[in-house]
């Protein structure tokens, strides 16, 4: 743990390099991250890239870790196409983890601590909202495709010499654990919220494929949104992502750049089992990121930035996502 | 040695699995329960009331309202306003059933005026001690019927001294204005002309009044624990643009009492409403 002096520097060294390149307007130089944890959230567009399993060992990677997300929108506070508008900053802070139970299978799990603003054009006092937001669970079994021929290369070969692509199926839920203010609801923006105050269930299917240099990986989640105590039901979600990433070794850590796309589609929400209007939506974001792996830390950050969008009637624009954080490998 | 080790190793990877099985049920489990959709218990609305919010915003087109702010309208006309205020009365609210609720009379009365808007721009009427229900439909009155004028000072309950007050009133002898616009009008040969919109009854000799129903694009839903809130558009457009296209330059720069123009303005008025949303609590 006295190492923790070094990765302290390095880390906030990375962040500052990050920010430098990021206010860069070549953007080639970049990173992102294949972590199987998303934030979960019904905002439009905060699930972030999804990917394949952890770092470096390509292996199932497995960690604990603190992740800081930060993404804003602008929403149209009022009915008419002249009304002033309000900005939704959202951060959010996530503790996460990706935990063995077997060879095979795996569980991550999530938990927010959301901290919410939002300002309004028009005067209106200023909004805040904080608390622990919605937990998730998921549960993962993990299909490593077995190489064809015999690799001679390995002295001991134990088992056959896997394979570099691999597949895995995630089953989960995401608990009631933030609260819903109904309240809320009658702004433009609903997912200005801490919590959805529902149970929903998780589907996920990934492919990843991690070559000596180049890997890629690719996520399909289906999010089926349960109704909460109000009645209130956010619709169902879609997301998904893929993303080419590059592996740049060094002596004793290594960097792994990427760049992707994302997206989600949402259905309307629903009160009273009541459709509403103008609730529905899609996004559709590049991404671009990198991560660092130096002994037991990985360091990550990466950016989503909208590519198209049409959320709520066109009455909500999301703008840049960005993600920083930093994981203990188990 | 080697045996037991394995046997161990093997017992252990079995109560992994184990372990995998049921966490995979649980969540199985958590998720279809979440599927689920339990319906909701009948809840006896006999007796319960509740709160009803009518939100008014007033927009031209799909612009919001703004004082001094110049909008075109047909035939080259443009204006801009510095007071929007009209009266709204006899709201009825409709069930899906089709009985109907008509707020207490002497209590149906509201003027609407711009000028009390929120940050928002909208103007609130909060009705109380609505029965309990789900109501489809909302129907109300522009201005102030015979019936009720024919009452007097008293039947007209506190309408009358905020009437006073907002200007909204001539003579008693006169009665209600219906609709007030002040403002300028600029047209090809005109620039900032006084525009005066003081639309009502007159007297008893001309009904002005007119009555307009919505229906509602969700379900308004009064419990005594939620309320409602019926969000109206009100296109200000309209009261010059609507059932009739309406010149400044014809004489409609001026409507007070004339018996031609005010009925058409009374017209044009009943369409500028929309309910854009209803939001349930």
């Amino acid at each position: 743990m006295q190492n923790i002096k070094i990765y302290i520097p390095t880390f906030l060294l990375f962040l500052i390099g990050y920010c430098g390149l990021a206010s860069e307007p070549d953007p080639c130089n970049y990173n992102h991250e294949f972590m199987l944890l998303k934030p979960f959230c019904d905002l439009c567009g905060c699930a972030t890239s999804s990917g394949s399993s952890g770092f470096g060992t390509l292996a199932n990677s497995n960690f604990i870790g603190l992740r800081y997300t930060h993404q804003s929108f602008e929403s149209k506070d009022g009915i008419f196409a002249n009304s002033p508008s309000s900005h939704e900053y959202l951060n959010t802070y996530q503790l996460w983890a990706q935990i063995p139970i077997t060879q095979k299978f795996y569980a991550s799990a999530s938990l927010p601590y959301q901290d919410l603003n939002r300002t309004f054009e028009s005067g209106s006092a200023n909004e805040a909202l904080n608390g622990i937001g919605d937990a998730s669970v998921v549960g993962w079994f993990k299909w490593q495709f077995y190489s064809n021929k015999e690799n001679d290369s390995i002295p001991y070969p134990v088992t056959r010499p896997l394979s570099k692509h691999s597949i895995q199926i995630g089953v989960g839920a995401k608990l009631p654990t933030g609260e819903f203010e109904e309240s809320l609801t009658d702004r433009v923006n609903p997912g200005f919220q801490v919590g959805t105050g529902s149970l929903d269930g998780i589907f996920s299917l990934g492919y990843n494929y991690g070559g000596d240099k180049i890997g890629f990986s690719s996520m399909l989640t289906y999010y089926l949104k349960g109704e909460n105590k109000n009645d209130y039901r956010y619709g169902n979600q879609f997301n998904y992502s893929g993303n080419v990433y590059y592996k740049i070794p060094f002596t004793r850590s290594s960097l792994m750049p990427f760049v992707g796309v994302s997206g989600d589609s949402y259905q309307s929400i629903e009160q009273y089992e009541e459709a509403q209007a103008d609730t529905d939506g899609r996004l559709l974001n590049g991404t671009f990121g990198t991560e660092y792996a130096t002994g037991k830390f990985i360091l990550g950050a990466n950016a989503a930035i909208p590519i198209s969008q049409d959320l709520f009637g066109g009455n909500v624009k999301a703008s840049e996502r960005l993600t920083i954080y930093v994981n203990f490998a188990l | 040695m080697e045996v037991r080790t394995t046997s161990y190793h093997l017992s252990i990877i079995f109560i992994q699995m184990k372990i995998t099985k049921i966490f995979i049920t649980l969540l199985l489990c958590a998720t279809v329960i979440s599927c689920s959709n339990d319906d909701n218990m009948v809840e006896s609305l006999v007796g319960q009331t509740g709160d009803l919010i009518v939100k008014f915003d007033n927009g031209v087109g799909d612009q919001d309202l703004i004082f001094d702010v110049s909008y075109d309208k047909s035939s080259n006309e443009s204006y801009k306003l510095t007071s929007v205020k009209y009266i709204v009365s006899n709201i009825e609210l409709t069930k899906s059933d089709g009985s109907t609720f008509m707020y207490p009379e002497i209590e149906n009365a509201f003027i609407v005026d711009e000028a009390d808007a929120n940050n928002a721009g909208e103007i609130y009427i909060t009705l109380n001690d609505v029965p309990a229900g789900d109501y489809t439909k909302i129907s109300f009155g522009v201005g102030i019927d015979q019936e009720r004028f024919q009452k007097g000072a008293d039947g007209q309950g506190n309408l009358l001294a905020e009437a006073q007050e907002k200007e909204m009133l001539w003579s008693w002898a006169t009665g209600f204005r219906f609709i007030r616009l002040d403002g300028v009008y600029s047209d090809a040969t005109v620039t900032d002309e006084a525009l005066n919109i003081h639309m009502g009854s007159v007297g008893t000799s001309l009904d002005n009044y007119r009555e307009v129903s919505l229906d509602a694009p969700n379900t308004v839903i009064v419990r005594e624990a939620s309320t409602p809130e019926v969000h109206i558009k009100a296109d200000i457009a309209k009261v010059f643009d609507g059932q009739t296209s309406v010149l400044f330059a014809d004489g409609y720069n001026q409507v007070h009492t004339d018996e031609t123009t005010t009925p058409v303005i009374a017209d044009n008025l009943m369409g500028i409403f929309m309910i854009h949303h209803v939001h349930n609590e």
